[in-house]
């Protein structure tokens, strides 16, 4: 287990790697005068340095600053990596709730609908679970937006969560403070996500359920209820695993959206304003954060894989 | 008659219920202590000055019991202020009201009638024969660290404006001052010389004054992107800066020590200004009570807010008019024929009926009908685009090809980029005008950014690699075009349609030096003449403001000298909440 977990910490290195030169060589390649400050501007305030240094020095001093933790400066935003990290926990936030929702939501209507295959129940909810998974992410913020807070107030009630932001004006005084402001955003990002995976789930514990240790399961006379969670699910669950670990880049970009729709200072509308700005050092910055954050997913979900599925373990060993 | 309503106690997330009967004064909940804080070491000791100074001036002016005081308002604007709150860097609308209403003071302040009255300055002379006016400071007014206001800081804040090295936006105030215009005759009195002109009181009320304390030893190229704008912002207003969330949020807290005769401590104990980049989440913040005032909402969002209980909408005229711009250095828009056929092959009639209803007035020029220059008999190029097509015909630019698209002898297409904000009524504009124009055989090639970047890539002298776009701009009360269309403006941040017209050039030299304003009436009548022949903008339409309110909130004024001059005297109504 442990040089497996090396190897695929290797892989994931060589991957990051691979992931900043892919950026470096999109911006390095593209038209327009943009590369310079771009590429430039992590060898400090200095710019006018003589001639333009080549492909390879450039490249060398741009991978060097960031080794260092130097995402360059932005005319609009200042030092990128200072801009970026102060918003990277609303983000972090936003999607790590959004997930925990997505497979509490996606895996339980997906095992439901199994145990409930071919009812009408079974496709309502694949109807519910198709029209929210091709729903794109600010559509649903929206419809929530109006559930949860302008109905009610039309009801003459008090719109029961906050719709925009990320903490109370004039700021937070505890953890606490932010956690109603989260709702609505994780919800959406919840629902959309949640939907794939309820979709996934369902077909995957079908397939389970049809396997031939699940009829002897019955047929030892097992509980309905033992055979769909202990035989059925904990088969269907372990390639969700590595979903979600493919899920991760999703959760960022998605936030980029709901983020928009809920106006949460994050760096989902930090990249959407980078966009509209034309603020390239924090697009580039905010590319990379969302690539490695991609690679450490895929990370997260081979170890988690190699943990719960003893024979990938074995197979390294072996 | 009582009756229980609950209210929103900000900051805790908790509702309150209170009785509002008999007078009773609501329960807000006094503000824990000031604490400004910063990571940047220019900020650090300011900081710790400023709470410092907050709370002593707290304990020695506790808040009166007036049930008008107390509670917070949270005011929501469609930008961020990027550059901060340093009012020799920014240059934008809102920030600039932050400025001169809540953080800053200025020498005077324009009352109702839009003449100056007193604030900073408690008198002023002119002298008899224009050339100059000597101001007597109050001795009253603190900076926010506890330092007093004195002659120091004026002369540091206008040399620092006229020193073109700043970068100030509005340099074009000081065309007429003396290169050493402005002296401290002591602590308390300033002088300015310069040459007699129009309209002398007009920047008084505009530029607010900023700390030689703290700001003396920064140079002025340095201005820009200093420290000071964004994470201290010192002042002397009547709100103090406690806070800056980047993208988020600008907090600000009532100034206890502000002079009892400038208006004394603010009702409001906290300011909050929220970006929410779009007009509709705005509105829909409004009625859901996440936010007080929504400003600037767009006329279908300003409709849905007139519709509901407890908001209301404030729309009144302001001085922001919209236009199409067009950069004259380019082939095709060179040709004043060629602007002014693309004026014509408009419906601009049409284009405010459908952008803005019954908020708005078509206009011709940047003279809006407000104002005592105004030409009531003034004709703008009428909706033609049969006439158009002759004129670019004429102009030599001809469909040689049959792409639809105009080409001139050399084979060039009448094509342009048309840069715009990101704001679903100026990309409206670009797509009506995109189709109008199209049909007449003009191509353009939209290009949508934010404020900011727009403001960048217009405002940039050595650069101007535009062909068009639609932007809004609110002229101060003095209208003085010369950083817009003078030949000489070529060279400045505004002069993105610089002309190069004798005849206008010889206009803009004279009007803003003369002082009889039944003098220079008929000169001003011929210089909108001009503008209309000219083209250098196709004007399309003065908007009024559209303000959301929460019903609630009591005492607010908005009008054409702006939406934050009286925010120290909002209150939340007693009655009702």
């Amino acid at each position: 287990m442990l040089s497996y977990a090396i190897r695929r910490l290797a892989v994931a290195v060589v991957l990051a790697f691979g992931v900043a030169t892919v950026c470096f060589a999109l911006v390095w390649f593209a038209p327009g005068d943009e590369r310079s400050d771009l590429l430039l501007s992590g060898r400090g305030a200095v710019v006018d340095t003589g001639p333009e240094p080549g492909l390879v020095e450039a490249y060398g001093d741009w991978v060097g600053s960031l080794l260092r933790g130097d995402l360059g400066t932005s005319e609009r935003s200042g030092n990128v990596a200072r801009w970026l990290l102060a918003r990277l926990p609303h983000t972090l936030a936003l999607s790590v709730s959004g997930l925990v929702l997505a497979v509490v939501f996606g895996v339980g209507v997906g095992v439901l609908q199994a145990a409930r295959a071919g009812t009408v129940l079974d496709r309502l909810l694949t109807l519910g679970t198709v029209v929210a998974y091709s729903a794109p992410a600010f559509w649903v913020g929206i419809l929530l937006g109006g559930a949860f807070i302008h109905k009610p107030m039309e009801l003459g009630m008090e719109p029961l969560f906050p719709l925009t932001g990320v903490a109370p004006p004039g700021g937070a005084t505890s953890l606490l403070d932010y956690i109603p402001y989260l709702v609505l955003p994780a919800l959406t990002l919840g629902i959309v996500l949640g939907a794939g995976i309820a979709r996934y789930t369902r077909a995957a514990m079908l397939e389970a359920l049809a396997q031939d240790y699940v009829r002897s399961a019955r047929a030892r006379g097992l509980s309905e209820m033992r055979v769909l969670f202990r035989h059925g699910l904990r088969t269907a669950l372990l390639p969700l695993i590595s979903l979600l670990g493919v899920y991760l880049p999703v959760l960022l970009t998605g936030a980029v959206f709901v983020e928009t729709v809920f106006s949460r200072t994050g760096i989902g509308l930090a990249m959407m304003e980078a966009i509209l700005g034309q603020d390239l050092q924090v697009l580039m910055g905010g590319a990379l954060m969302f690539g490695f954050a991609a690679v450490v997913g895929n990370l997260i979900a081979d170890l988690l894989y190699g943990w719960a599925d003893p024979r990938i373990g074995d197979a390294v060993r072996g | 008659m009582a009756h229980l309503r609950p209210i929103r106690a900000l900051g805790t997330g908790a509702l309150i219920v209170v009785a509002a009967c008999g007078g009773d004064a609501p329960d807000r909940p006094e503000l824990p202590p000031l604490a400004v804080s910063s990571d940047v070491p220019f900020c650090q000791s300011v900081a710790q000055a400023v709470n410092a100074y907050h709370a002593e001036q707290s304990a020695a002016h506790p808040r009166p019991a007036d049930p008008r005081y107390g509670g917070t308002v949270v005011v929501a604007g469609g930008g961020d202020f990027r550059g901060g709150l340093n009012a020799l860097t920014t240059g934008d609308q809102t920030d600039q009201e932050t400025e001169l209403h809540l953080l800053h003071v200025t020498l005077t302040r324009f009352a109702a009638d839009r003449t100056p009255e007193p604030y900073l300055a408690e008198s002023w002379t002119l002298e008899d024969d224009g050339s100059g006016i000597t101001f007597r400071l109050r001795d009253d007014v603190m900076w926010h660290d506890g330092q007093p206001v004195t002659a120091e800081d004026v002369v540091f804040t206008y040399r620092r404006a006229m020193d073109p090295a700043t970068g100030f936006l509005n340099v074009g105030w000081f065309q007429f001052y003396d290169a050493d215009a402005v002296e401290a005759l002591d602590d308390h009195t300033v002088r300015f010389a310069f040459t007699p002109h129009a309209e002398v009181m007009d920047p008084f009320s505009n530029m607010a004054i900023m700390p030689q304390h703290l700001l003396g030893d920064v140079p002025p190229a340095e201005m820009g992107g200093h420290p000071f704008g964004t994470d201290c912002p010192v002042g002397a207003g009547p709100y103090v800066f406690e806070a800056y969330r980047p993208g988020d949020q600008w907090v600000l807290r009532a100034n206890p020590a502000f002079p009892e005769d400038l208006g004394g401590r603010p009702f409001l104990d906290r300011y909050v200004y929220r970006v929410i980049p779009s007009s509709s989440t705005r509105a829909g913040e409004l009625a859901a009570g996440g936010v007080d005032v929504a400003l600037g909402l767009e006329p279908v969002d300003a409709e849905a807010v007139a519709a509901r209980d407890g908001v209301r909408l404030a729309a009144f005229d302001s001085r922001s008019f919209s236009f199409i711009g067009w950069n004259p250095r380019l082939p095709g828009l060179s040709d004043v024929r060629v602007r002014r056929a693309l004026t014509m092959a408009l419906d601009r009639e049409a284009l405010l009926e459908t952008l803005r209803g019954e908020y708005g007035t078509r206009v011709e020029t940047g003279v809006p009908d407000f104002h005592w220059a105004y030409d009531p008999d003034l004709q703008g190029p009428p909706h033609d685009p049969e006439g158009a097509r002759a004129m670019l015909d004429e102009a030599g630019w001809t469909d040689r090809d049959g792409d639809g698209v105009r080409e001139n002898q050399a084979g060039d297409e009448l094509r342009f980029d048309l840069v715009t904000n990101s704001n679903t009524e100026r990309e409206t504009i670009a797509r009506i005008m995109a189709d109008e124009l199209g049909d007449v055989g003009v191509a353009f090639d939209l290009q949508v950014v934010d404020n900011q970047t727009l403001g960048a890539r217009l405002g940039n002298p050595t650069n101007r690699d535009f062909g068009s776009f639609i932007l809004g701009f609110a002229p101060d009360f003095n209208i003085n075009e010369r950083d817009f269309f003078h030949s000489s403006s070529d060279a400045t941040g505004y002069g993105w349609s610089a002309l190069n017209d004798p005849e206008l050039d010889r206009l803009l030299d004279t009007l803003p030096r003369i002082r009889d304003r039944d003098q220079a009436r008929p000169l001003w009548a011929e210089y909108q003449q001009r503008i209309v022949e000219l083209q250098p903008y196709t004007y399309l339409f003065f908007s009024q403001r559209l303000n959301g309110l929460n019903a609630d909130l009591a005492g607010v004024e908005m009008d054409l000298r702006g939406e934050l001059i009286n925010v120290p005297a909002w209150y939340w109504n007693p009655e009702t909440n």
